[in-house]
């Protein structure tokens, strides 16, 4: 009797190396795989949940000012570089890869207001409460800036423009400078005392946004007419910052614990509200894709936020991080930076769970697959539930509650206002449209 | 008062007549001394200075009687005659001239100045509004963009050969570069560095011949995969004859190159010859010979086979007969021998046979187009109604033969319609519903087409002979091919039916739409040009749809996870479930106890396809409802002794008292009071340490008898399911289609996988990201070369 056996080449299915992938045959009929759905729902579960093990975004922390961080500067051209300046007047350079000070100086008498890099990176500027704005020169380790321009009005805020060699400072006035001279060539003055931050359009390149004290954003054209615009909130402006890939939209930090993306063409209302932080403000910078952006507050946190979107995704604490004086999204959409009041410069990922280094193909491949997974069941119940849930310190869960409680005691009166008076009488009114006061032309 | 008017005294004033000026320009400044504001008196210039300050100008006042004017300069000219040609320039300029308005105030001209400055910046901005919006709605993008500066590498630092990896590479880079040969060439193409548009060219001449090659590359393979013997053949042939063609050319033109040519093919002869093929030595020909006793096609093959072979041998005989006499064949006897030989000229016989055939299957088919053409023109109203249909529905057909084709369609149509009516009139009843005395052209030709179909379908079974007037339909034996052609004939026509009939329905609806409601619609799209400005002229949609969530985070901390706060919520949240559904039982009618054996399972219909049963519930069903009966009745029969309503009753109390929420006993035994063998704890303490929970909602079977409804069944599964449809989506069907769209590679293709997880946004390690650059605005123009 002949018996047949199934007999299989160990050669289909047996890998010699592990780099080795066979065609593996299958049959992609849908009634074939009933339970389609339900797998995937089991495995987006399981990512999600991975998701948040992984989470794990404080990177390091860069000690070493003996005052708090005042501002911080990324150079355009070198990622692993970094330049902070204090309260006490010192700057630091980072090597944050290796987190290490590379070079420290005394730079002002009283606070590092403003520091940038010229876009070529071979100079760095800064200003401070001395009133005197220092070139650094890059490439040379000398001790003394390699000009000083005195300037006769005090100073707050520094940005440089991206393509030409001018900057503008702001502080009693906006000033317009230039290298190599050691006046301003413009200064620009609409009726206001003091101007706290000044920035550069970067895609725009003539077009500057200031916050100033009387809680008005002020939108200024370099080219010929200076002031253009200005729009009056309920609260202060803290810092503004431009979006890089966007030339026309521009992100304030707010002292109502609120952000707001304005389009300079319609200032009158908000494009959009960005919420969630529960004390004032400080900081604001834009990721350099421009779908995102990061804040830093009083509240000791750091929000990231995407930028079409009133909610944070995303938010970044530790014990020890005091009160947030300024915020930076690195160059390669990596990392972020924060400085805070306690001296110390904290280096995030800006991405959470994201694995750092260099990926393997079907490490990618996994990680898109399960990146694809969790958006796709994002709103089932469960699943958000993960994804979402953060763990605060208890003075943000309590202050949270808190203004909840007022908000929703607002809300209650406003209806109660509204059930007892004449129809139409107390409008609906998206927020949006409750913080701007008015647009001045 | 506290002017004194002590010192100004009437009596003297109307005295003094001498010094009345003097006493009026008193009066004046007393008067002027009334009036509390202060006049800012006109300034006078003294001193003659080259500056004059803006704020000294001052209006010409008509009091100002002592200013000098022009005219009383000019008063002069009119003294000489000679000077009558200026005084008339004078006048004329002075007509014309007009006093330039005054400067605005500085405030306002600083605002009209933003102004025009912000609708500048507005109208540069708004240049971005595409590049954003296709950045916005991109599903790939990936950063560094492509347009900033940033990422350019440069291709000749990249491809310069100092960038060798090793030495050696490096030294040959060396040696190379400073060749004389190379050098040369380096300076001539710095002498006549090709232009733009002949590199181009160039370029493109390289990509055509690229191609050329690439295609014939492809041909020469796919010929190559083809097995047909036949073809291989045929192509062999031909290409032989080519070859001879070309031969003869070339022995005209260029006899040395014929002679080397010649050479070569009895080369190839020679090997050929030396070869065993064509020689009825392999296997293939062995094979072929045996198969050659039944098979003509394989005795062909064969012969022809022999023949090259003896071709080739021939040629021999012919070139050099001191060959060996062995190889040689007398090809006269083989021809009158060889059997095979004589079946070559089948080929022919069969070709005569086919034209035959083939003559006879024209024919036929020339009668039967005949007698179709014939059954159209045997009658003349229907065709002249046709053409007159044909006219209406302006079908424009260049072939006659087509149109001709069209009339015998539209005539079978009337002809059909008539009959149709004819059968109708038979069929209704004049106390029937009357038809609607209105047929549009549409209903007409959908009438046909039914009926047209019913034919169809009858010619299966038999002919149909309908007779109507004067035209026969002709048998539907040969009528079947036409009824089809007539269907799409009539398809066709209902289409263009229709397409006219929208337009004419448009074009009417553009002319009854009064001007009345025109300015409304003006003032529409005014509101909506209002509210989208420009960026929403642009508006598209992502071509992936993904979920969109705008959420708060859920942000706990742990130091409130008290267990009072908890059960406070576990208890709010049940009242609030009390509050909520209320089921509304009223209108619910109680049902017979005695029927509770109908009662079948219920299965519920949602949009998830029938992939699992496939299909097996109609039987199911079918056979379900046939032997009700029976198993009711054996049901009945097998619970004969049972008390089944009473066992479900137990059953339902039972699962009742389950759902119900028990109370939280949060009592200590000795807390707060002594505790111990036998001390009874006190009833009153106890209770309070009982928290009571809300009476639950009724239940949704409260009233319904014999039914138990478990709300709480899939509470597990509920957990998991969505309530609320996410953003981007607008329904829920689309949003269940979805999730039920599988993405992983386990359920479809490796590549659509890719696809489907490709992320939205890249971004590239270590790659520093600049912003949006300028260039990206600037259009690049195609050359045209």
């Amino acid at each position: 009797m002949k018996v047949k056996v199934i007999s299989r080449n160990p050669d289909e299915y047996l890998r010699e190396t592990k780099r080795d992938i066979h065609k593996v045959q299958r049959n992609y009929d849908p009634a074939l795989h009933p339970l389609e759905a339900p797998r995937e729902y089991a495995r987006a579960m399981n990512s999600v949940k991975l998701e948040r093990i992984f989470a794990k975004p404080f990177l390091g922390n860069l000690d070493g000012h003996r005052d708090g961080v005042s501002c911080l500067a990324k150079h355009p051209e070198t990622l692993s570089f970094l330049a902070s300046g204090a309260y006490d007047g010192e700057i630091k350079f980072w090597d944050l890869p290796q987190r290490i000070c590379k070079r420290s100086f005394q730079a002002h008498d009283g606070c590092v207001r403003g520091l940038t890099f010229t876009p070529d990176g071979k100079n760095m500027l800064s200003m401070g409460d001395d009133k005197t704005i220092k070139t650094w020169s890059m490439e040379n380790e000398q001790e003394d800036p390699t000009n000083t321009i005195l300037s006769k009005t005090v100073l707050l805020s520094l940005s440089h423009q991206r393509s030409q060699n001018q900057f503008v400072t702001c502080g009693e006035v906006c000033q317009l400078w230039e290298h190599g001279r050691n006046e301003p060539i413009r200064s620009y003055q609409w009726g206001v005392d003091s101007l706290h931050h000044v920035s550069f359009n970067q895609v725009e390149t003539n077009l500057l946004a200031a916050c100033a004290s009387d809680r008005s954003v002020i939108l200024y054209d370099t080219r010929d007419s200076g002031p253009v615009r200005k729009v009056v909130m309920k609260l202060k402006a803290n810092s503004v910052c431009w979006n890089p890939m966007e030339a026309f939209n521009f992100t304030v930090a707010n002292e109502d614990f609120n952000l707001y993306t304005f389009d300079v063409r319609q200032m009158r209302v908000p494009a959009n509200v960005h919420m969630d932080h529960v004390g004032a403000v400080v900081s604001v910078d834009y990721s350099p894709t421009g779908k995102e952006f990061v804040s830093g507050s009083y509240d000791r946190t750091v929000r990231i936020y995407e930028a079409h979107k009133g909610h944070s995704r995303e938010v970044y604490h530790t014990k020890r991080m005091q009160k947030l004086s300024v915020v930076s999204w690195s160059l390669d959409n990596k990392y972020i930076m924060s400085g805070s009041d306690e001296m110390n410069i904290r280096v995030w990922k800006a991405r959470a769970a994201e694995k750092l280094g260099a990926l393997k193909p079907r490490e990618k491949a996994a990680l898109n697959y399960h990146q694809a997974l969790r958006t796709k069941f994002a709103q089932h119940p469960q699943i958000k539930r993960i994804a979402r849930h953060r763990h605060v310190p208890k003075h943000i869960y309590n202050a949270q509650k808190e203004q909840h409680a007022m908000r929703d005691k607002a809300k209650r009166k406003e209806g109660n206002v509204r059930k007892h008076s004449k129809k139409g009488a107390v409008p609906f009114v998206p927020e949006r449209k409750k913080h701007v006061i008015r647009e001045h032309e | 008062m506290t002017v004194d008017m002590e010192d100004f005294d009437f009596n003297n004033y109307s005295d003094s007549d001498d010094g009345g000026d003097e006493e009026h320009k008193r009066l004046l400044t007393a008067i002027s001394k009334l009036d509390k504001r202060k006049r800012v008196l006109p300034s006078e210039r003294r001193e003659p200075s080259l500056q004059v300050s803006e704020f000294h100008l001052s209006k010409e006042t008509s009091s100002d009687v002592n200013a000098v004017h022009l005219r009383d300069l000019a008063k002069s000219l009119s003294l000489k005659a000679s000077h009558g040609e200026i005084a008339r320039k004078l006048k004329a300029t002075q007509k014309k001239s007009k006093t330039l308005p005054k400067p605005l105030e500085k405030p306002a001209a600083n605002k009209i100045r933003r102004e025009v400055g912000f609708e500048n910046v507005k109208e540069q901005l708004s240049q971005w509004d595409p590049v954003v919006l296709r950045n916005r709605i991109s599903d790939d993008l990936v950063f560094p963009l492509k347009s900033s500066k940033g990422t350019r590498l440069n291709p000749e630092e990249f491809l310069s050969p100092h960038q060798g990896a090793t030495e050696l590479e490096r030294q040959i880079a060396a040696v190379l570069n400073d060749s004389p040969s190379v050098q040369k060439e380096r300076e001539e193409k710095e002498e006549y560095p090709l232009s733009l548009e002949e590199m181009i060219q160039r370029r493109k001449e390289l990509a055509r011949i690229k191609a050329q090659e690439s295609y014939r590359q492809a041909k020469a393979h796919r010929q190559n995969k083809i097995k047909s013997k036949k073809f291989h053949r045929i192509a062999r042939r031909e290409k032989i004859r080519k070859q001879i063609k070309e031969f003869e050319e070339l022995q005209q033109k260029d006899p040395e190159a014929a002679l080397e040519r010649l050479e070569e093919i009895e080369k190839e002869r020679v090997l050929e010859r030396a070869s065993l093929r064509h020689k009825s030595t392999g296997q293939w020909a062995k094979n072929q010979a045996v198969r050659a006793k039944y098979d003509k096609e394989s005795r062909q093959v064969l012969a022809e086979q022999l023949k090259i072979s003896k071709d080739l041998t021939q040629k021999i005989q012919a070139d050099s007969e001191s060959s060996d006499e062995e190889l040689v064949v007398e090809p006269e006897s083989a021809v009158s021998d060889n059997p095979w030989i004589a079946q070559t000229k089948s080929e022919a016989d069969v070709d005569v046979f086919l034209s035959g055939y083939r003559k006879y299957w024209n024919e036929k088919a020339k009668e039967n187009q005949k007698d179709t053409i014939v059954g159209t023109n045997a009658d003349s109203t229907p065709g002249e109604k046709a053409s007159d249909t044909v006219s209406v529905l302006d079908v424009e057909l260049e072939d006659p033969k087509a149109q001709a084709l069209l009339k015998t369609a539209v005539v079978s149509y009337s002809e059909i319609k008539q009959n149709n009516e004819n059968s109708f009139a038979q069929m209704n009843p004049p106390d029937s519903k009357p038809e609607s005395n209105s047929p549009s052209k549409m209903k007409k030709v959908k009438k046909i087409k039914k009926t047209l179909m019913a034919i169809k379908a009858k010619a299966g079974k038999k002919t149909v002979t309908a007779s109507c007037g004067k035209w026969e339909v002709t048998p539907l034996e040969t009528q079947v091919v036409n009824v089809r052609s007539l269907v799409d004939m009539f398809d066709g026509l209902h289409e263009k039916i229709t397409e006219k009939a929208k337009l004419k329905i448009s074009n009417l609806k553009e002319q009854l739409i009064p001007q009345t409601n025109l300015p409304r619609k003006g003032k529409k799209e005014k509101r909506k040009t209002n509210a989208s400005d420009t960026s929403n002229l642009l508006e598209m949609k992502r071509q992936k749809v993904q979920i969109d969530l705008d959420e708060k985070l859920d942000e706990g901390s742990t130091t409130n996870g008290d267990f009072v706060s908890e059960l406070t919520e576990k208890i709010q949240l049940a009242k609030s479930n009390l509050s909520n559904d209320k089921p509304s039982t009223s209108g619910v009618p109680e049902l017979d106890p005695n029927k509770f054996m109908k009662t079948g399972p219920i299965k519920l219909r949602t949009a998830l396809p029938d992939e699992i049963t496939g299909g097996d519930e109609a039987l199911d069903d079918s056979d379900h409802e046939g032997g009700e009966k029976e198993k009711q009745l054996t049901i009945s029969e097998a619970f004969a002794d049972d008390d089944v309503v009473a066992d479900f009753s137990q059953e339902k109390q039972d699962a009742i008292n389950k759902s119900k929420p028990e109370d939280i006993n949060l009592h200590l035994p000795g807390w707060g009071d002594w505790g111990g063998h036998n001390i009874k704890p006190n009833q009153r303490k106890r209770k309070r340490f009982i928290v009571e929970m809300p009476k639950p909602p009724p239940r949704r079977d409260e009233n319904k008898g014999n039914l138990i409804i478990n709300d709480t069944e899939d509470s597990a599964a509920r957990a998991h399911q969505v309530s609320e449809l996410p953003f981007p989506f607008t329904s829920v069907k689309d949003f269940e289609a979805s999730v039920r769209a599988p993405i992983s590679n386990t359920f479809i293709p490796e590549s659509a996988h890719r696809k489907l997880i490709k992320p939205s946004v890249r971004t590239k390690m270590g790659a520093i990201i600049s912003p949006m650059d300028k260039d990206v605005l600037i259009k690049r123009q195609q050359k045209k070369l």
